[in-house]
């Protein structure tokens, strides 16, 4: 019981006494007192002694008892949670330094996964491409000068993440900036300044000094937002599009940290240099994050055919004004290339329906109509109006020739292109050549005309009775007016040719007329033998009136003006002799 | 690249906002429009080969009802402050805001004081005057951001005094 007295208030406390009369004293006086002193010696000293079991067993104890049933935990919670909240107040630091590592991996597992849908977003332009939605965006872009890409994205984006800077927090000058793809770079510097502006302004309006907690966090600009974590050295301000989740806030508060840890010295004295700061873009990339928004419904069945119906009508609408203007386009070429029409106006319309055309026109030129029948298609495919003119090509001038000359059978027409020359040959009566010649001038397109290939049949035999005619010479018998008897049959031969003549020159439409020469030889009296040679060629002339012919005659008495001067009386002198002469109606000789 | 703050100071209507705006996109106006809160430009200048960006914080003047906001000056790396030559009393007033800036910032914060308006016929400063700010060590320049006087010596010179700091 050493260890009993050793511990002992009383007995510890006091001078050893060893007087038994004190002891009785004692004994009488603290009777009560000193049993209790006892008992309570034993119960501190067996607490002492389960206390120490205790604690040699507890593990085993909660190992045991947790396995049984809840009542351990539920009993601790409590206790637990009180004190964890205590110590949290207390030094939340301590903790924050212990969690963040956790928090800070959950963070950049939910940004990656932002990241890789952020991959789909290329393939979900293309997706709205052809939707009605798509089309409506298109139009959006176009009345807004953006690209397509960037209204999609304005569209399907709920936040992201556009531009983000690293701040000086005294100056307000930009440390390092970027810039999300497809973002359009906003002067960081201004920003920058405004924003450390704004917030020095904020925080010199509404905060008593030294208080962090109300300087802004946050600025809603439009549809941007910008949220801001700051330090006393430096500053991060991330420009927004749409509504950020509570992890961009914690994930540039991280961010800013690590930063501060890394820059720390090269911020403490900044003076305007930022080449260090090259080296925080990483750190600043890693804020980058979007999320798009939920496709949510399907497109409607109802849709999808009315969708089908639409493409199925702007397909076959598209084919057929295709189709359509390759028609118009080989009818054009039809009429353009049609001798007589020049094309000079095509006017197409939107929705087809007849073309407008202007065209210049011969009268000559094959009927539009018909032109078009011929290549296969109808004649109210196209309205024409016509400028008439003459044209000069010679298919068409070949077919004014034919009509307007009338051309007999057996004359052709020929276009020579070499000489630009048309030749016209054939046989054909002598008075359409002449007038052929005159016409054929007056048809514009017609500068060179040969006719040299023309003939009249009849003028041969007209040229041959001339001839025949002209070389008959009638010789008469001595001082009368009758014919030697060998050329009785002469004066027949020749009336007979002229009465052919004159029936053919009258067909011909020619004008005849015959002059008679008489000659006498050199016997008898001057007078006398003028008479005797106008008798003689009377001779003719009253056979042909005879034979009632109405030739136009001249007769002329030569006398012996003409007569061989050798001999007196001569045969060959005493003759008659035939001129004939044609003229044209227009009185031309020839 | 380097990044220099410049803050503009002075009384009101001296001509601030019409220098950076001459310096910096080259117009000016007769049209007086007071400058609320701050006005921040940028200029990219070379100099001596260095690459500087000067951020400039044109601010609002001060008059008896705005004072200036000194938390507009944290982190300036010069000033400039601005008097008007044809308003005595705004170069009182440019003394006065350049001693307490200086206080703030430090006493070697490079400064110049501007003398505005030289344009003008009536001039309320005396060359005197000037000429003892300059004997006491302030760099003083006389500018126009009317006619474009002094006004790129103006900027060059405190940006030559930053970088030699
Ligand atoms: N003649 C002349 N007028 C000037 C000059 N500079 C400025 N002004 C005029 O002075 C007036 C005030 O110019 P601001 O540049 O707006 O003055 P400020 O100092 O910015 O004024 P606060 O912003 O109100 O402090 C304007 O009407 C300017 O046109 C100058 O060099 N010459
Ligand atoms: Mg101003």
């Amino acid at each position: 019981m050493s260890s009993t007295s050793e511990n002992s208030v009383v007995s510890g406390g006091s001078p050893p006494n060893t007087d038994p009369e004190v002891d009785k004293f004692k004994e009488l006086v603290f009777r009560g007192e000193l049993d209790r002193i006892e008992e309570l010696e034993r119960k501190l000293d067996s607490q002492l002694r389960s206390t120490k079991s205790v604690s040699d067993v507890i593990a085993e104890a909660v190992v045991m008892r947790s396995s049984k049933d809840n009542m351990l935990s539920a009993a601790l919670s409590p206790i637990v949670e009180n004190s964890l909240q205590d110590a949290l107040k207390k030094r939340p630091q301590d903790f924050i330094s212990i969690i963040f590592p956790i928090v800070g991996s959950l963070i950049r597992r939910s940004i990656s996964e932002t990241f890789s849908s952020m991959l789909g977003s290329f393939s979900k332009s293309l997706e709205f491409s052809f939707s009605p939605k798509g089309i409506k965006w298109r139009i959006e872009a176009i009345r807004a000068g953006k690209s397509f890409s960037e209204i999609v994205m304005l569209h399907t984006v709920v936040y992201r993440v556009e531009q983000i800077y690293l701040i000086h927090s005294e100056s307000g000058l930009v440390l390092s900036n970027l810039v999300n793809k497809g973002v359009h770079d906003r002067d960081a510097d201004m920003i920058s300044g405004m924003l450390t502006a704004i917030q020095d302004f904020a925080k010199d309006c509404f905060a008593t000094a030294g208080d962090e907690s109300s300087s802004l966090n946050s600025l809603d600009m439009g549809d941007y937002t910008i949220y801001i974590e700051r330090s006393p050295l430096a500053y991060l301000a991330c420009v927004v599009r749409g509504q950020a989740p509570k992890e961009l806030q914690v994930k540039l508060r991280e961010t800013l940290e690590l930063i501060l840890a890394k820059f720390n010295d090269v911020l403490q004295d900044y003076r305007g240099d930022d080449s260090p700061f090259v080296a925080a873009a990483p750190y600043l990339e890693d804020c980058f994050a979007e999320q798009l928004v939920e496709e949510k419904k399907k497109i409607s069945f109802v849709t999808k055919i009315l969708v089908g119906i639409f493409i199925i009508l702007f397909v076959s609408a598209l084919t057929y004004k295709i189709y359509h203007s390759h028609r118009m386009n080989s009818i054009l070429n039809i009429i353009g290339s049609e001798p007589g029409y020049i094309l000079i106006d095509a006017e197409s319309t939107l929705i087809p329906k007849p073309w407008q055309l202007v065209a210049l026109k011969d009268a000559f030129a094959v009927p539009l109509p018909e032109l078009l029948s011929r290549g296969g298609y109808s004649a109210d495919e196209v309205r024409c109006s016509f400028i008439p003119i003459d044209s000069r090509e010679p298919s068409i001038v070949m077919k004014k020739l034919q009509q307007k000359l009338e051309l007999p059978l057996g004359v052709t027409i020929k276009y020579d292109l070499d000489n630009d020359s048309y030749h016209i040959s054939g046989l054909a009566d002598y008075m359409w050549i002449t007038n052929a010649k005159t016409i054929a001038y007056t048809i514009p397109g017609v500068d060179n005309l040969d006719i040299s290939g023309l003939a009249d049949p009849r003028f041969d035999v007209l040229k041959r009775l001339k001839q025949e005619i002209e070389n008959t010479v009638i010789r008469f018998a001595r001082g009368g007016e009758i014919p030697i008897s060998t050329d009785q049959h002469l004066l027949d031969e020749v009336s007979e040719k002229l009465v052919e003549l004159e029936k053919l020159t009258n067909a011909m439409g020619i004008a005849l007329t015959l002059t008679i020469y008489g000659h006498a030889d050199l016997t008898g009296t001057e007078i006398r033998n003028y008479a005797i040679s106008q008798a003689r060629a009377q001779v003719l002339a009253a056979k042909l009136y005879a034979k009632g012919s109405s030739i136009p005659i001249s007769m002329y008495g030569m006398g012996s003006s003409f007569a061989d001067t050798t001999e007196l009386e001569d045969l060959d002198s005493r003759k008659i002799e035939m001129r004939i002469h044609f003229a044209n109606k227009s009185g031309i000789d020839f | 690249m380097v990044s220099k703050k410049v803050c503009m100071l002075g009384a009101f209507s001296v001509g601030k906002t019409s220098l950076v705006e001459q310096y910096v996109r080259s117009i000016f106006s007769d049209q007086y429009l007071s400058t609320v809160g701050v006005k921040i430009s940028k200029k990219l200048i070379t100099l001596d080969a260095t690459e500087v960006n000067l951020v400039l914080w044109d601010m609002e003047g001060k008059d008896e009802f705005v004072d200036i906001n000194m938390a507009y000056l944290r982190g300036a790396m010069g000033f400039l402050v601005v008097a008007d030559l044809s308003r005595r009393e705004t170069l009182d007033e440019a003394l006065q805001i350049r001693n307490s800036v200086l206080e703030i910032l430090g006493e070697k914060t490079p400064n110049i004081l501007l003398l505005n308006k030289c344009d003008l016929e009536t001039l309320e400063i005396p060359e005197t005057q000037i000429a003892s700010l300059e004997a006491r060590g302030i760099s003083v320049i006389k500018t126009s951001a009317k006619l474009n006087i002094g006004v790129n010596e103006a900027f060059l010179a405190i940006s030559t005094k930053m970088l030699a700091v």
